[in-house]
């Protein structure tokens, strides 16, 4: 197993963010969390990051994770291009120059946005801002990316292909991934495991398991579509009772 | 109908003149000419203006007959172009020019250090940021007698006032550029385990940038009002005592060749600063 949380708890002053919540991961696999916006999920992310600590509970990893996390949006660099963006973390690891490079260079072509690396965010779409992103987390070979609603910000028919784009590179790179999003569309595209979550304090409302294949999947699959039905139905009852703020 | 027809002259490049039908009501209710809220600007036009003032003022010069009262744009460049024969302009400028930066950079230094502090540690907020605010609101020129009686009439009292006066506005640009810088960045830099240090100059020390020129902007200009007062009370020799002297012999070509050279002063100290702007921000 490649992360077991384990009676999970956090609280900020008063305000209890996260209760008794016990997931566990398996290496490779997908977990989408599912709940509206500002329920504690991106806390869980952050945690989970070790950028936070946690109340009470415990977190355990294997030896050898590297976890990077890929934000909703406005987290790139506005003064350095794509490419520089792109490079930041590699910036503080012992390689070489030409190296890093390269590997910006190669992310960049695997994410699409090869032609792009000397813009500036400013000249960039949301989608490919979205990208330079992507490949920011993708640029350290993590095994564990944690993805923080990456496509809440993108119109639909970006977040159509942008799913297709991250389905292809889960598969060609087999990392183990939370994916965080409010979206019941997304959570079955990409989750091997759909967690619908609670309002704050966040609890596990419910778990639903998705055999197909990620590779196969597409919006209108028929299992997939299923899914969504369930997941929407679920999200429905338990009335995913948390607002966004 | 009139107005429809301006309507459409005066928006050649809108939609609006292709075949849409322009009536009275139409252009009385919606310009077709929008702002664009752009920062833009023709720079040319700054020149033009420059031109049609001074044309202005020889024109009025020449119908005003007493030179004395005012004196025309020819009469101010000659008397320029004869201080710079005998050496006056150089040596006032020199000196002027040598109060002025020692003081901006001191003050601007001390007062960008001061923002950092303040931006970084709270106990530097809560201590000396009041004083700040305090001290921004003193004119500063006030306290040149001050100075005169602490550290003379020579060059240091002149100085110190204009480095005082270039401190707050500076350490209030560094430390609300610092607060300005969003912390979805910073955290982001921090899930990569970029170092602190490096957090500091390659994240909040850009994102601070736009306005620290922006108070390198305000405080050259304050920097510029400071030094002509305190020439003015307390000088032999710059810009500001050309002035005043030459006020008090009536030669008031050579007063308004002083108003000049302190006008293309300010010019200059904003030109740089946009120098500065559009080699650091072209990101924006």
């Amino acid at each position: 197993m490649e992360i077991v949380i384990e009676n999970l708890a956090h609280a900020i002053g008063d305000l209890q963010i996260i209760d008794r919540l016990d997931i566990t991961i398996g290496s490779g696999e997908i977990v989408a969390l599912l709940g509206p916006s500002g329920c504690g999920k991106s806390t869980l992310l952050r945690l989970v990051a070790g950028l936070e600590r946690p109340t009470s509970g415990s977190i355990t990893m294997g030896r050898h994770i590297r976890a990077a996390i890929v934000f909703q949006d406005h987290t790139l660099l506005p003064w350095r291009t794509a490419a520089g963006n792109v490079e930041l973390p590699l910036e503080h690891h012992p390689i070489s120059v030409a190296e890093r490079r390269e590997r910006v260079a190669a992310v960049l072509e695997q994410v699409g946005i090869a032609d792009f690396a000397d813009y500036y965010p400013k000249a960039l779409s949301g989608g490919m801002r979205q990208r330079v992103n992507l490949a920011r987390a993708l640029v350290l070979e993590p095994t564990l990316l944690l993805m923080d609603e990456p496509l809440s910000s993108l119109d639909e028919q970006l977040r159509e292909i942008l799913l297709d784009d991250l389905a292809r590179l889960w598969s060609e790179r087999g990392f183990t991934c939370l994916y965080v999003t409010h979206s019941p569309d997304e959570a079955v595209r990409l989750g091997h495991r759909v967690m619908i979550l609670s309002r704050r304090p966040t609890k596990i409302v419910e778990v639903v398991p998705i055999e197909t294949p990620i590779e196969e999947r597409s919006h209108f699959h028929p299992a997939i579509a299923a899914a969504r039905e369930t997941v929407w139905n679920l999200v429905r009852e338990s009335r995913a009772p948390c607002h966004g703020t | 109908m009139k107005i429809g027809s301006i309507a459409h002259e005066a928006a050649p490049d809108s939609e609006a003149g292709s075949s849409r039908r322009t009536d009275f009501a139409f252009a009385a209710s919606a310009p077709l000419v929008r702002p664009s809220f752009e920062p833009r600007s023709y720079p040319l036009v700054g020149w033009a203006t420059f031109a049609v003032v001074l044309a202005a003022w020889q024109l009025v010069a020449w119908r005003q007959a007493d030179a004395i009262l005012l004196p025309s744009p020819i009469d101010v460049a000659s008397a320029l172009y004869g201080m710079m024969g005998t050496g006056e302009l150089q040596a006032d400028l020199g000196a002027s020019l040598g109060r002025l930066t020692v003081g901006w950079v001191i003050g601007a230094g001390l007062g960008a250090l001061t923002g950092f502090a303040i931006g970084l540690y709270p106990l530097a907020r809560s201590s000396v940021l009041p004083l700040v605010n305090a001290l921004f609101a003193i004119p500063k020129i006030a306290l040149l007698p001050v100075f005169i009686v602490w550290l003379g009439i020579g060059e240091l009292s002149k100085v110190t006032t204009i480095a005082v006066g270039v401190f707050s506005p500076m350490a209030i640009a560094a430390y609300s550029g610092m607060d300005a810088v969003d912390r979805n960045l910073i955290r982001m830099a921090q899930s990569f385990s970029v170092p602190t240090l490096a957090i500091l100059r390659k994240v909040i020390l850009p994102g601070m940038l736009p306005m620290l020129l922006t108070g390198a902007r305000i405080s050259g200009a304050i920097a510029i009002v400071l030094l002509v007062g305190a020439e003015m009370i307390a000088a032999e020799n710059g810009v500001g005592a050309l002035a005043l002297t030459s006020g008090g012999l009536m030669r008031t070509d050579r007063l308004f060749a002083a108003v000049a050279i302190l006008g293309a002063l300010g010019l200059t100290a904003s030109w740089l600063v946009g120098l500065a702007e559009r080699a650091l921000l072209k990101w924006r």
